[in-house]
């Protein structure tokens, strides 16, 4: 029998594979079997009646009901500001940009998306010493700050999954528009936009599924552990991932313990949930397109 | 005329997020360039001691603790990112593999803190009760969980690579005999040669950026590490516990200086694979022109 | 009685479900080269495909009938006997367009020497420069060994492919269109290599031009929608126009 390093190789595959697989199977089982006990309605509520607590009739202390709606709301404002600036940066860079300018706009998309989060939330936290030094001595960290950092965070992720999204297209497609007289413009809107939709949505859920994980930046622009549920974009707030990393950390009692645990696993379906949707849509779009992996 | 108009609309807004990568830079320098204009300031930033009640706020053992971390978890990280693409590239049914691609893919959309969580109520625990020294948030544990974290980002860079790779060389390669294990040991890695620089650096750049993992289970302590048992504080970690505590003046310049640095080794790794990206498409050019 | 290289009985191909080859029943003959036309669609490359197995690396395919191989004097059942990697080293093939790997030119043929024949370093040596010889670019490359294959000119990649698969030393040469993307002269020159090689291989290629197949082929079969219609030995085509008229019917 020779030497085979082929053979190793082989061996080795399965071990790395099961060097990770059982870990992340373990972890995914671990928060289910903690995490599944501490699923009541006090996990969500505390004491609060829901109906009470929904409305905002009365603060909801014990519960994570806050820190799911912090977290809510930090989702749709940084989507609101990161999609559509995300999407026209990625038909830009797809459909516009040329020679030099494209190459300095696309290192600064690289740049941005190789930016540490912290130094996103770093950022943010600059921008209000800087304005209290300046104009407004009142500037405070919140949830609205928050929300502009965790745009700056996710949206190089839509700039490329937008851009890779219309230059994929096939080039009999893309010649559709310019061959029926077409304008440049009414050809985005009309046949590329359209046909690449499906892609361009998945990297949109992608980064929703970002926006909610994120802790590095709210950590410094804003969340804290007890604020309520937020009355005004400019109110201090709470959100899962911190609540999550706060209870770690500070746990009093058993109870805040559970809450820990009940909080993670709410969070895992949540992220696992939108990565679900991301694949289901992707999976669709490759049998649509015949594009390969 | 609207369609012109339309592009100075698309334009300005990759000028925006353009001015705002800028604007990350340009605050991160504004702030801390008070040290730069004082060489005391700079020595003292710059040094290996942090003591911020005694005045003395060195970020150099959270540049050790970055670097020891992040080499480290790729360390651990890469040869099992590299046997999972070979998994999937051939070396196991289909079905597992399919499997097997969608549980790495889902790792993605785990949260960080997530995994640092876990990490805290299992592996702390039993590198505690094993080793029997200290409190268990170490070096080791971090590095370990990290290297899960980021095997994901190295082994989907790799298998994009490889898979570009693999419809050049694959048919001549199983006409001529060779098995899969054969074809990836002898033809597929050997040719990936940026492919694999590549997903290594991507590796690092997730592992240095990464802030919740340290911060949870590395211990923080500001020290130099001299095992893999000993804690550690990253640059990361130390700016979200420096914002977190309110501390004085002098402190914030090192924070902004250990975003500066952050900053500047990101940018560093990205021109690093721009730079192998565009010679390698050359390459590519190369070979697509019929000769 | 001649005796055939491979056999084929009754061979029937299919990709999910659509059927490429039909049924179909021929030997090749050996030491000679045996060429494959027909119109596009009509089966020639799963044909040639189905002598090494490589339609078996697509997803959906399904094979019936019996194919064999004689190899230094014993018959081989290609579906039972032979596992993929022992058939593909009796069985040498050369593509369309040349896919020489992105290694320097000595590397593209000393690693498969090493892995699949395990030679040893000093008789790889000796093996590449054999071959290299034998397709008469040992002349054209002996001083830049260490340059990247893809620097070489497409000629010169499609000779090189040639080598790679003779230096494993099969016995038969799969060619499908190995002249299609190259220039007249490069052209010329694999055809050349090709009437010299028949001496030592049992060729069996798919060809696109009538002229190529006048030129240096020993016998022709004609195919069409997976069947073969004409088989013609070498006097039969060398009759002017009779081959012709014949693809004119076909195609």
């Amino acid at each position: 029998m020779t030497f085979r390093p082929e053979r190793i190789l082989g061996i080795f595959s399965w071990l790395a594979v099961s060097l990770v697989v059982v870990p992340v199977c373990v972890l995914v089982v671990y928060l289910f079997v903690r995490g599944w006990p501490a699923m009541s309605y006090a996990l969500f509520f505390g004491d609060t009646p829901w109906r009470a607590a929904i409305i905002g009739a009365q603060p909801v202390f014990d519960g994570i009901y806050p820190a799911i709606v912090g977290t809510s709301i930090l989702i749709i404002c940084s989507s609101i500001i990161a999609i559509p600036l995300g999407v026209f940066c990625g038909i830009y860079l797809a459909e516009y940009a040329q020679g030099f300018l494209k190459s300095i706009f696309s290192f600064m998309v690289d740049l941005l998306s190789g930016m540490p989060s912290i130094v996103m939330g770093l950022f943010g936290f600059a921008l209000i010493l800087f304005m209290r030094r300046t104009l407004f001595s009142h500037a405070n960290t919140s949830l609205m700050l928050s929300a502009a950092c965790i745009a700056l965070l996710i949206l190089p992720y839509l700039i490329r999954m937008t851009q890779v999204a219309l230059e994929s297209i096939p080039e009999n497609v893309r010649l559709l528009g310019p061959s029926l007289g077409y304008t440049r413009w009414q050809n985005i809107v009309h046949v590329l936009l359209p046909s690449s939709s499906t892609a361009i949505f998945s990297g949109i859920v992608l980064s929703i599924g970002r926006a909610a994980e994120d802790t590095a930046v709210i950590m410094l622009t804003g969340v804290v552990a007890n604020a309520g549920i937020p009355r005004a974009l400019s109110d201090k707030f709470e959100a899962l991932p911190f609540t999550i990393f706060y209870l770690t950390a500070e746990h009093r009692n058993d109870l805040e313990l559970q809450k820990a645990f009940g909080s993670a696993l709410v969070l895992l379906v949540l992220t696992g949930t939108l990565f679900f949707i991301s694949y289901c849509i992707q999976k669709n779009l490759k049998r649509y397109w015949r594009l390969g992996e | 005329m609207i369609e012109k108009w339309i592009e100075r609309a698309l334009f300005s807004s990759a000028l925006l997020c353009s001015l705002c990568v800028t604007a990350v830079f340009g605050f991160l320098l504004y702030f801390s360039w008070p040290l730069f204009l004082d060489a005391r300031g700079l020595a003292n930033v710059f040094s290996w001691v942090w003591k911020p009640f005694a005045g003395q706020f060195g970020i150099l053992p959270m540049m050790a603790g970055t670097f020891s971390l992040a080499l480290l978890a790729l360390g651990i990280a890469y040869p099992l990112a590299i046997g999972i693409a070979s998994f999937t590239h051939g070396l196991a049914p289909a079905r597992i593999t399919k499997t097997v691609l969608g549980l790495v893919y889902f790792m993605t959309s785990i949260p960080t803190v997530i995994y640092g969580f876990v990490s805290v109520f299992i592996l702390v625990p039993l590198f505690r009760d094993y080793f029997d020294r200290g409190t268990g948030f170490c070096l080791m544990v971090s590095a370990i969980t990290l290297a899960i974290l980021i095997v994901p980002t190295i082994m989907i860079a790799l298998k994009t690579e490889m898979n570009q790779r693999s419809e050049e060389v694959c048919m001549g390669a199983r006409s001529l005999g060779l098995t899969p294990a054969q074809e990836l040991l002898w033809v597929l890695l050997p040719c990936s040669g940026r492919g694999l620089v590549i997903a290594a650096i991507l590796g690092f750049g997730r592992a240095v950026g990464d802030t919740l993992v340290a911060l949870m289970v590395a211990g923080n302590a500001p020290v130099i590490p001299h095992s893999l048992l000993d804690p550690i504080r990253t640059l990361t970690s130390h700016i979200a516990l420096v914002v977190a505590t309110d501390s004085q003046d002098q402190a914030y310049y090192s924070i902004f200086a250990a975003g500066l640095m952050l900053f500047l080794i990101m940018a560093g790794l990205t021109m690093v694979i721009r730079n192998l990206g565009n010679r390698f498409g050359q390459g590519k050019k190369r070979h697509d022109i019929p000769s | 009685m001649q005796s055939f290289a491979i056999t084929m009985t009754s061979l029937s191909i299919g990709f999910s479900g659509r059927t490429i080859i039909d049924g179909i029943s021929m030997g090749v003959p050996k030491n000679s080269i045996t060429m494959i036309i027909g119109p596009s669609g009509s089966g020639k490359t799963t044909l040639l495909r189905a002598v090494n197995r490589l339609n078996e690396e697509f997803a959906g395919c399904s094979t019936s009938g019996t194919m064999q191989i004689s190899c230094s004097g014993t018959t081989l059942d290609v579906y039972n006997d032979l596992t993929f990697n022992e058939l593909r080293r009796r069985v040498g093939m050369v593509f369309q367009s040349p896919n020489v790997f992105p290694f320097s030119i000595q590397k593209n043929l000393l690693a498969p020497l090493r892995v699949i024949h395990s030679m040893g370093r000093k008789e790889r040596y000796q093996r590449m420069e054999q071959v290299l010889r034998e397709v008469e670019l040992w002349d054209e490359v002996y001083d830049r060994l260490n340059d990247n294959a893809l620097t070489l000119s497409g000629g010169q990649q499609q000779r090189l492919c040639l080598a790679r698969a003779l230096a494993l030393s099969p016995e038969i040469l799969l060619l499908d269109e190995p002249t299609a993307s190259l220039d007249v002269r490069s052209a010329r020159k694999i055809e050349e290599l090709l009437i010299k090689l028949k001496e030592r291989y049992t060729i069996l290629a798919v060809s696109h031009s009538i002229r190529q197949v006048k030129l240096i082929a020993d016998r022709v079969v004609i195919l069409s929608g997976g069947k073969v219609v004409r088989n013609l030995e070498h006097r039969d085509f060398q009759n002017p126009g009779l081959l012709e008229e014949l693809v004119d019917e076909v195609f």
